[in-house]
């Protein structure tokens, strides 16, 4: 962890105490790079800026006079930890535009292949990302000398989420299977059959992941969100289904920018999302266990209860307990799914490619991931836009330090960095799909 | 014995692994290349009583440099904790080391070629320095296979490519 905390302006380990800086370089365990920079008067926060220096990655407009099945792949390439996101974003929209009814069991297995990456994701972010924080160390290195059979657990798990990848998607990381109208290439039911004794095991694993996380002590802090997530009649969301909020949003995907607006903001080179004359809003794991949790299979259901979850849960540093439970229900759903699956009689539907406008939003392992493509008749994407969820969780993240810090300025500056950058973490920020690393710098003045 | 090659090839010399396994297989001697991140080496070596690494490096020595490091049981990585950051991703061979260790989990007998970097900018390819030491070592390794009695068909086939 690349960290460095200084108070040139007072004693160190009491910012408040006269003008004093705290400069924090880098916050370690998030995807990509960024940096926090707060500044304190006293005990209030004069200003606060999640800075995202990083480079924008342009892939919007590189998508242009691409073919539009091009963008399954190419998308697929913003983020190494949740490239299936993109593929099934992207594949969705241009199924939209074209009017392609995909197979229930290509469907199934979309899913399948999204719980692969749910798997992989959640369980990075669990153990290695967020779980030092709660224990008290600087990193995984540290914890899995004490935690050892749990860092070993988290090992399995990340490695079943990847070799469900590679079965499904013909590789570990950017899989390569998903095409526009279904996949290149479906398993045969025997293929997926070595998976089932795996997931069993996951299965129990993340139970107890979730015995484990829920003991964790968490600070106390509740803000009232706007949850945004896709919500399905009949199932925990994740690639399909209308836009709700707990505020009473129901919307058709194609509706979305009629009531999210991207703004760039002058620190960041990530666009930040809002809600139209609503302002910030909340996606990712709290956000679809709210808004979805009686969608829940029966064991993620139990376990949720066991860990006391009841919605709405409000309080964002439990997060890590919703992605335990989501753990549960991504294993479950996987064992369901190679339970029924049966290899559809083509792999993809037939298209015809023709103009028009396609979006699709799915649920990225961060929240909602929503994708729109203009296509031209001779399918060339003439404009394509991508909203990632860490874009859509920046502004939420921000509002959340300015009411968070105040709370904890009586703490040692060393605390006071450490507790923001687990707040931070609390929304598993892919700083690499909104644009890429964080560093906090914290100034106080009298 | 195994060959690993890290890095991405989208980083300026951050391919220097990359490059290498291309090398290597053009050279008829099979190598495993890792782009993604430093967990699927603890996948890659496990069980294996030897394992060759090749990633780009940063000590400050002038660009192409070749950096050859044993590792016994992992017992002397830590050495590597400052001097190995230079992958694009945060999680790398020393991390993997560590974790290894702490899991049980690293090769008995592991060799790190480390090739000094200039630059780690996106989409510049290889530097000139880095490009000729990744064709230097490709060559050595490539000798060091053939002469191994172990070098056949069937071992190939359990490293992939």
């Amino acid at each position: 962890m690349n960290t460095t905390a200084s108070s040139p302006g007072g004693p160190a380990g009491q910012p408040h105490a006269g003008t004093s800086r705290i400069s924090v370089e880098t916050i370690a365990r998030v995807e990509g790079e960024g940096a926090l920079h707060v500044k304190f008067k006293g005990d209030r926060i004069q200003d606060l800026r999640l800075e995202i220096p990083e480079p924008p990655r342009l892939f919007e407009a590189f998508l242009r006079g691409r073919r539009a099945e091009e963008a399954v792949d190419i998308t697929a390439r913003i983020c190494g930890i949740c490239p299936v996101a993109y593929q099934m974003s992207a594949a969705h929209a241009i199924e939209r535009a074209w009017g392609i009814a995909i197979d229930p069991q290509v469907r199934a297995l979309r899913r399948l292949l999204y719980c692969g990456e749910w798997i992989e994701s959640h369980a990075l972010h669990i153990y290695f990302l967020h779980a030092p924080d709660f224990l008290g160390y600087q990193d995984a290195f540290e914890m899995a000398a004490k935690y050892r059979p749990e860092v070993e657990r988290a090992l399995r798990l990340k490695k079943l989420g990847n070799t469900m990848m590679r079965v499904l998607g013909g590789r570990e990381i950017h899989p390569v299977s998903v095409r526009v109208g279904g996949f290149y290439h479906v398993p045969a039911k025997h293929d997926l059959q070595p998976l089932v004794e795996e997931l069993k095991w996951a299965l129990e694993a993340s139970c107890e992941t979730a015995r484990l996380v829920k003991t964790f002590p968490f600070p106390d802090f509740q803000q009232d969100y706007e949850f945004v997530s896709l919500s399905h009649p009949d199932e925990y969301p994740l690639n399909e289904g209308r836009i709700a909020s707990s505020l009473g949003l129901d919307l058709d995907v194609a509706e979305y920018e009629d009531h999210f607006l991207e703004q760039h903001v002058r620190h960041s080179n990530a666009l930040q999302s809002v809600l139209r004359e609503r302002g910030s809003y909340h996606v990712g794991p709290l956000a679809r266990f709210n808004l979805n949790c009686e969608k829940l299979p029966p064991l993620a259901r139990e376990t949720a209860r066991e860990c006391g979850l009841e919605p709405p849960v409000l309080n964002p540093f439990r997060s890590i307990v919703v992605r335990a439970v989501e753990l549960v229900f991504a294993c479950e759903e996987s064992l369901r799914l190679i339970e029924n699956y049966e290899p559809p009689a083509r792999p993809s539907t037939p298209y015809q490619r023709r103009a028009g406008v396609g979006m699709a939003a799915t649920e990225a392992p961060r929240g909602l991931l929503f994708h729109r493509y203009t296509i031209d008749e001779t399918g060339l994407i003439l404009s394509s836009k991508i909203v990632p969820p860490t874009a859509q969780n920046l502004k939420r993240i921000e509002d959340d330090l300015w009411r968070y810090l105040p709370q904890i300025l009586d703490a040692p500056v060393e605390e006071i960095t450490w507790r923001a950058e687990q707040a931070i973490r609390n929304y598993d920020p892919c700083i690499s799909c909104a644009t890429h690393f964080l560093k906090v710098r914290v100034t106080h003045e009298e | 014995m195994l060959i690993l090659c890290c890095g991405n090839a989208d980083r300026g010399d951050d391919g220097a692994g990359p490059a290498c396994a291309d090398a290597l297989r053009m050279l008829h001697a099979p190598a495993k290349c890792l782009p993604g991140d430093a967990f699927s080496l603890l996948d890659a070596w496990t069980g294996q009583p030897k394992v060759i690494l090749v990633d780009a490096i940063l000590t400050g020595a002038p660009p192409g440099t070749l950096h050859r490091f044993e590792i016994r049981n992992g017992e002397n990585i830590d050495q590597f904790e400052k001097s190995l950051g230079s992958s694009s991703h945060g999680f790398g061979i020393a991390e993997a080391f560590h974790l290894g260790k702490l899991t049980k989990n690293v090769p008995p007998e592991a060799v790190i070629y480390g090739i000094e970097a200039a630059s780690f900018e996106w989409g510049a390819g290889l530097s000139p320095e880095v490009h000729g030491a990744v064709q230097q070592l490709a060559s050595t390794l490539a000798h060091e296979v053939a002469a191994q009695p172990e070098s056949t068909g069937q071992h190939r086939l359990a490293m992939g490519s």
